[in-house]
């Protein structure tokens, strides 16, 4: 997607993105962002892979690799440039982290199976309906996906209207 | 104006909810009111006449897609978020949750609307709720047993209507007699061959009546098996409510056929068993008799199967008290009852609340006193009348020996009763000592971070109220609240201390309200009695 991207400096000292003078991680510190946005992810579900919605200045991508070394990440961002410095500021996990550019994915969606599917909110700014789709999108094409999942994935300080219909479905199957 | 009452139940809940939806109406006269159910129960459509508009959850639809996987998670999503989309267009002014559950919580909190009522969620947390009758209502949905109120007379005062009052107009009574036989639940439901026994019985007392069996068309086959097609009438409830607004009488199970009867003034004689609930969901008519067995697991838990291989209470509900109720009904004499409770539904025209009057001596006539007594208790406490600088403990008590005194209860049954009542208030309040006792412990293990030292304080109060539970049965409402805490998992004594001092304080405030209603009552029957004394010594004075 081509929107100009600004880079600014952190306050300690690391590049994060900003959107329409929306940063896409947090201004202060984005590596303890990083930290405690994995620390508070709910339960990860042992056999599948992890769709994280947005990538930001990639360090909750990173964090969340290494939490989970054996977990394939697949990191849907909406930015080309964005997807394109990830790939050059983390290239010791070009492996375990596969960078989708979310134009590339809307022209040659992959059927693909997640067992746990997580938003990246501060890396949404201005693109929430974006992702909101995306999310559906994934969780529509996803069989093995189940409500109770879908649960597990959202924070529960979330309350979207997308997070409430969610919540409200679960008391359907109970 | 526009108002929206959500009722996520089943039909027979929707139809009993029709006298809230009646009160909406009579409040708000000018008002366009909407009701959304779930899509399986569109027949309200053709049942509910003060309703403006209806809009359906396609709860069956959306369940097919999450259970079976029916289609993709995105399409339940999106049918559940497009109704909820198109109810927010609307731009209610008013909502009313008549509807206890989760589901319906979770979607009040989807909806938008200056004023909500009801059970709901507010951005994902539990809605507490400064009003005692809704937070009382929450209560008892949980509990089995006897309750003081109708389920409606609750919800009523929980979502802030008036239920309506007013005559129905009845169409030409025909003489016929319709029976309907079966629920959804098989726990409730008397045995096929009773009822075709107690048919027998009707045609053969009352010659000139002609009886009916009004089922559903799909189960016409069954029937067919036991009863000619003659007495069959296969149809949907719209038509069995145009049946019934001819009919003489109504012979039913707790179903939604009683509350559809009571909806166009037919008199009904229904029959509670297994976990229908003779004490709070009975139609709302005065007239209405009801029979429930004496069996002591009677009324057991909704979601529980029966324990026994066939159900006990299905022999204790006598075909003979069947027949004395009809009779009773039909002839308007007095009749005698061989071994099941009977009651009669009165009180509503002049009372703030329905009374079960027992037909029948024994329990009947203690479960009908101890409602009515619990009844009193629980709404001094709900409207925090107690807290008034007169509590109305002499005209609540003068009420109770009114409704009661001249009826059916003798007046040295009545007195033995009270004086019981009043020894068992003391009784609690010994038992209120002791929790406060032990409450006094728990605040000095407050200063600890966590929960070490206070799980034998737990088990002490635990063993406490259950003591009570024992010892006084009916008493079983009034602990609910503190039988529920102890069973809880708590981090700290200090939330433990919080959520148990509300508790204790609630059960000691009940007792005392209570022992304030009894010992006015027998004051005023004390004096009732010296009056008719004076009375009749003055007569044969007069005489000689």
């Amino acid at each position: 997607m081509s929107i100009n991207i600004k880079w600014r400096q952190a306050d300690r000292g690391d590049w994060v993105p900003f959107v329409d003078d929306r940063a896409l991680a947090s201004t202060r510190d984005p590596r303890l962002e990083a930290i405690r946005w994995v620390q508070a992810l709910p339960t990860i579900r042992e056999e599948s892979d992890i769709a994280v919605l947005g990538l930001g200045a990639g360090f909750h991508v990173a964090e969340l690799a290494r939490a989970f070394p054996n977990k394939k990440i697949f990191a849907f961002e909406n930015h080309t440039e964005i997807c394109d410095k990830f790939k050059k500021n983390f290239p010791e996990l070009a492996e375990q982290v596969e960078v989708v550019d979310l134009s590339e994915y809307q022209k040659n969606p992959f059927d693909k199976s997640f067992g746990t599917i997580v938003h990246f909110r501060s890396a949404q700014q201005s693109a929430g309906d974006v992702y909101k789709k995306l999310y559906e999108h994934l969780v529509g094409v996803n069989g093995k996906l189940n409500i109770k999942e879908i649960i597990d994935t959202l924070d529960e300080r979330e309350q979207s209207f997308e997070s409430k219909i969610w919540r409200a479905l679960r008391e359907f199957v109970k | 104006m526009k108002i929206l009452a959500v009722s996520l139940l089943r039909m027979g809940d929707i139809l009993m909810q029709n006298s809230i939806f009646m009160g909406i109406r009579q409040s708000h006269p000018g008002a366009e009111i909407h009701l959304l159910v779930h899509e399986e129960f569109a027949q309200a459509k053709q049942l509910l006449d003060g309703i403006d508009y209806f809009h359906f959850v396609p709860y069956r639809s959306i369940q097919s897609v999450l259970v079976e996987g029916t289609g993709s998670l995105s399409s339940a999503f999106n049918k559940l978020a497009g109704l909820v989309r198109f109810l927010n267009e609307q731009k209610y002014d008013m909502i009313y949750n008549c509807t206890h559950t989760l589901l319906s919580a979770r979607i009040m909190d989807l909806l938008k609307s200056p004023q909500k009522k009801g059970i709901q969620f507010d951005d994902g947390r539990v809605f507490r709720s400064q009003e005692k009758w809704l937070n009382y209502m929450n209560e008892i949905y949980t509990q089995t047993g006897l309750k003081p109120f109708h389920m409606i007379e609750v919800l009523s005062r929980a979502v802030g209507v008036e239920c309506f009052k007013g005559e129905l107009q009845r169409s030409t009574v025909k003489n016929e007699i319709y029976i309907q036989t079966e629920t959804s639940d098989v726990k409730k439901n008397w045995p096929l061959q009773h009822f075709k026994n107690l048919k027998k019985e009707i045609e053969s007392r009352f010659k000139d009546q002609r009886v009916y069996l009004v089922i559903p068309p799909h189960r016409k086959e069954v029937y067919l098996e036991q009863f000619n097609e003659v007495d069959l009438v296969a149809c949907s409830l719209s038509e069995a409510k145009q049946r019934l607004s001819g009919a003489r009488l109504l012979i039913s199970p707790d179903t939604s056929m009683i509350h559809l009867a009571a909806m166009v003034g037919c008199p009904s004689v229904v029959l509670f068993l297994g976990s229908a609930n003779v004490t709070s969901t009975f139609p709302l008519q005065e007239g209405s008799i009801l029979l429930s067995p004496k069996t002591e697991c009677y009324p057991c838990r909704h979601s529980e199967a029966c324990k026994f291989a066939e159900p006990v209470c299905h022999e204790d509900l006598l075909l003979k008290d069947v027949i004395s109720a009809i009779e009773f009904k039909l002839e308007e004499n007095k009749q005698s009852f061989a071994g099941t409770n009977v009651f009669q539904v009165t009180g509503r025209t002049d009372r703030k609340f329905y009374n079960l009057q027992a037909l029948t001596g024994g329990s009947a006539v203690s479960n009908s006193l101890e409602r009515k007594l619990s009844q009193q208790v629980w709404e001094i406490y709900l409207n925090e009348d107690y807290r008034q600088p007169l509590p109305p403990y002499g005209s609540t008590a003068q009420e109770f020996i009114e409704d009661f005194g001249e009826i059916n209860v003798e007046q040295e049954f009545l007195d033995g009763w009270l004086q019981r009542e009043l020894q068992s208030a003391a009784m609690l309040e010994s038992f209120v000592e002791k929790f406060q006792h032990q409450m006094q412990e728990v605040s000095r293990l407050c200063h600890r971070p966590n929960f070490d030292g206070v799980e034998g304080i737990v088990n002490n109060l635990s063993h406490l109220q259950n003591e009570i539970t024992i010892k006084m049965p009916s008493r079983s409402d009034e602990l609910g609240k503190l039988r529920d805490l102890v069973r809880t998992r708590y981090e700290s004594a200090f939330s433990f201390y919080k959520a148990m001092k509300l508790a204790v304080e609630e059960f000691e405030s009940l007792n005392f309200i209570r022992s304030q209603i009894i010992s006015k009552a027998l004051a005023y029957l004390r004096e009732r009695r010296a009056s008719h004394v004076k009375r009749a010594r003055k007569l044969s004075s007069v005489s000689t």
